[in-house]
């Protein structure tokens, strides 16, 4: 019997390492004097809470991981079955990473505009964002010129003309 | 009542009321905005009924519109719509997004009709018995809040269980209330103030969706929703009639938990959600479009919208932050709310009871336009909406403080929304260990001052008793149903031979 491909794993399969760090990470950066730590019951101190949370976080980790070891485990027993589903699942992890990569290509866009806000100014960075991310969604180039300037607007008279709220102008100058 | 139904009332009213329905579905923009932003302009008008009756309108409005995107985008406009996205929004999905609102609008009616006659008979009774709650209970009924909305959301109740333990662990963030200990701040001041709940929810819903939605590319070009052409109000009444109960219940519900002052609407839509959830026959179907899953939180919203005056105006304790607002208007125009108002300004307090009693009936022509009007704007192919919803996502997020950290939490929590879901763990708990985290720490820590260490009074009071039996019994018991469902049917049909 073969052993099976890593990313054979189920569904959740890396949530345990991250609880796990997420835990060890809450326990060591918790509150910044340590002199107000735990306290005692009497009167427990401002990491009490964190620190309890945080091993509520790393349990759960460890139990995760010890349910993706189990699933492995008893999907490595049963062969003919398993072989069914790595062929399965190795169909689906290539169309999700496909996927995944649209995400990371959006989720850049939406950094680098946020980033852009404060330098090119509301008006600008959201035009650029929107044409951008309408050409990658698949949107035409008109379609995606004429969308930014219907949104910059609609924001503007929105956010601006109505609720008052400042937002960012820029370092451009530029009077929108 | 007929000075009520002047035109120089009802047309301020209304659009006061359009104004509400317009910030409660802009998601980033929440009902206690929306109150504050009509509570100035209601002081320019020389009739004080008027004023009262904007501010009233306002309140149940923007917690309905809430709905609006939360059905059509699965983004709650407001806290309190969190629960209608689960079901609300996966009717959308299967076209039925027009009879959703539908649904969701006329019970949002009844439950704002509902809690606000129960408002009427039985407030000093309910208002005297939330007093009776101390840390010890509000502790519970934290830890009550979390663990249910852990058992409803649809997955692994023990994966939600850790979400809603990792926004316990989020709301930590910023100056402890008790000692004044700055905890994971690194230093920061944006974090002092802790992190900020309307980022994080516009993140874990907002964008997280838009995220979710490109790795579909084929269907980005489609609209965004299969919209009908009608609301589908014959379908709706047939299943009012049919579900009245339901509605009934939640919106009981609603205006009870909204009558617990910091148990606000979002808390009461998930109580009712849960209960549902619990009681039904069929529980797997929540969170598949089931009507049950719209009309309870609906009803329940709007019930605690009204219940939650029931202490602000017999005890003037603030039910949330929405009547908090509402107390502050209320002293400006001379009404002093506690025991004695209803002697001392028994006329205004009727006048107030008729105004949230109208305001149900005109929440009907409002709500309805105001679908409308979203409606049309989602029939646009879903790539230029969800471009739509990453510039008011981070709008959104920046217009609350006019600060861009909140926009890098908000992309932060997008990141996390959308990890956590490829994971199966529900993101709702998350939200609400953020928003309950304060309020069971705080009572928590003050309970064990008070007792000088002993978690006795946290176990025998009876109050604290109940709560934490409830809590028990809420894993205990589909644990136990399901034992004694599977041994009845084994009973039934023994294993062949």
């Amino acid at each position: 019997m073969s052993p099976l491909p890593f990313r054979r794993l189920p569904p959740g399969w890396s949530l345990g390492p991250v609880l796990i760090l997420l835990g060890v990470l809450a326990i060591g950066f918790a509150p910044e004097p340590p002199r107000l730590g735990l306290g005692d019951n009497q009167d427990p101190g401002p990491r009490a809470v964190p620190l309890v949370l945080a091993l509520g976080l790393i349990t759960g980790g460890v139990a995760e991981i010890v349910k993706a070891w189990v699933w492995r485990r008893r999907l490595t027993r049963s062969a003919g079955a398993a072989a069914r589903k790595a062929e399965e699942d190795a169909a689906a992890d290539s169309s999700d990473a496909k996927s995944l990569g649209d995400a990371a290509v959006v989720l850049v866009l939406v950094v680098g505009y946020v980033a852009a806000l404060p330098w090119l100014g509301f008006s600008v960075s959201t035009s650029l964002l929107v044409v951008a991310l309408l050409l990658r969604l698949g949107a035409r180039w008109m379609t995606a010129a004429a969308a930014a300037v219907v949104l910059v607007l609609a924001v503007r008279l929105l956010f601006v003309g109505l609720f008052k709220v400042q937002l960012p102008v820029g370092q451009l100058g530029l009077p929108f | 009542m007929l000075e009520l139904l002047q035109p120089g009332v009802v047309v301020p009213w209304m659009l006061a009321m359009l104004f509400g329905l317009f910030v409660g579905a802009t998601p980033g923009l929440t009902a206690t905005m929306a109150v504050a932003l009509i509570v100035p302009i209601s002081f320019y008008l020389p009739n004080p009924s008027t004023g009262l009756a904007m501010i009233i309108g306002v309140s149940f409005t923007a917690i309905f519109a809430g709905d609006i995107p939360a059905i059509y985008l699965r983004i709650p406009g407001t806290p309190a719509s969190a629960a209608t996205t689960l079901d609300g929004h996966a009717l959308a999905l299967q076209g039925r997004a027009g009879y959703a609102l539908a649904l969701d609008l006329a019970c949002s009616c009844i439950g704002g009709l509902i809690g606000v006659l129960l408002l009427m008979f039985l407030a000093p009774q309910l208002a005297r018995f939330a007093l009776r709650f101390s840390n010890f209970e509000y502790f519970w009924l934290g830890v009550l809040g979390l663990s249910l909305s852990a058992a409803v959301s649809s997955g692994s109740t023990a994966r939600g269980l850790l979400a809603a333990g990792f926004g316990m662990l989020l709301s930590t963030v910023g100056i402890d209330m008790v000692s004044g200990t700055p905890r994971f701040t690194f230093g920061r001041s944006d974090l002092m103030m802790g992190v900020g709940f309307i980022p994080v929810m516009i993140g874990l819903f907002g964008l997280a969706e838009v995220l979710r939605n490109v790795r579909h590319r084929a269907a980005l070009s489609a609209p965004a929703i299969r919209t009908e052409s009608g609301l589908a109000v014959r379908e709706c009444l047939r299943t009012l009639r049919r579900r009245f109960r339901t509605v009934l219940r939640g919106s009981v519900v609603g205006t009870f938990t909204g009558a617990l002052p910091g148990a606000g609407a979002d808390i009461a839509a998930w109580a009712a959600y849960g209960l549902e959830q619990k009681i039904a026959q069929d529980p797997e179907r929540f969170g598949q479009g089931t009507d049950d899953g719209v009309i309870a939180p609906a009803s329940a919203h709007n019930g605690a919208v009204a219940g939650a005056w029931i202490p602000a105006l017999v005890f003037g304790i603030p039910g949330d932050s929405v009547t908090a607002i509402v107390i502050g208007a209320m002293l400006m125009y001379n009404l002093k709310p506690g025991p004695l108002i209803f002697e001392q300004s028994g006329d205004q307090v009727q006048t107030i009871f008729a105004i949230a009693l109208i305001t149900q009936f005109l929440l009907l022509p409002c709500g309805y336009l105001g679908i409308k009007a979203f409606g049309t704007i989602l029939r646009l192919p879903r790539n230029l909406v969800l471009t739509a919803v990453v510039v008011f996502s981070v709008v959104g997020a920046f217009a609350l403080r006019n600060s861009l950290f909140d926009v890098y939490v908000m992309v932060a929590f997008g990141v996390v929304g959308f990890y956590l879901e490829s994971q199966r763990v529900p993101v709702a708990p998350l939200i609400l260990g953020l928003i309950l985290g304060p309020m069971v720490e705080e009572n928590l820590r003050a309970g064990l001052i008070k007792t000088g260490g002993s978690f006795g009074p946290f176990l025998t009071r009876p109050i604290s008793l109940v709560l934490w039996l409830l809590l028990v019994g809420s894993f205990l018991g589909p644990w136990i149903a399901r034992r004694l469902r599977r041994s009845s049917r084994a009973k039934r049909c023994p294993p062949a031979p």
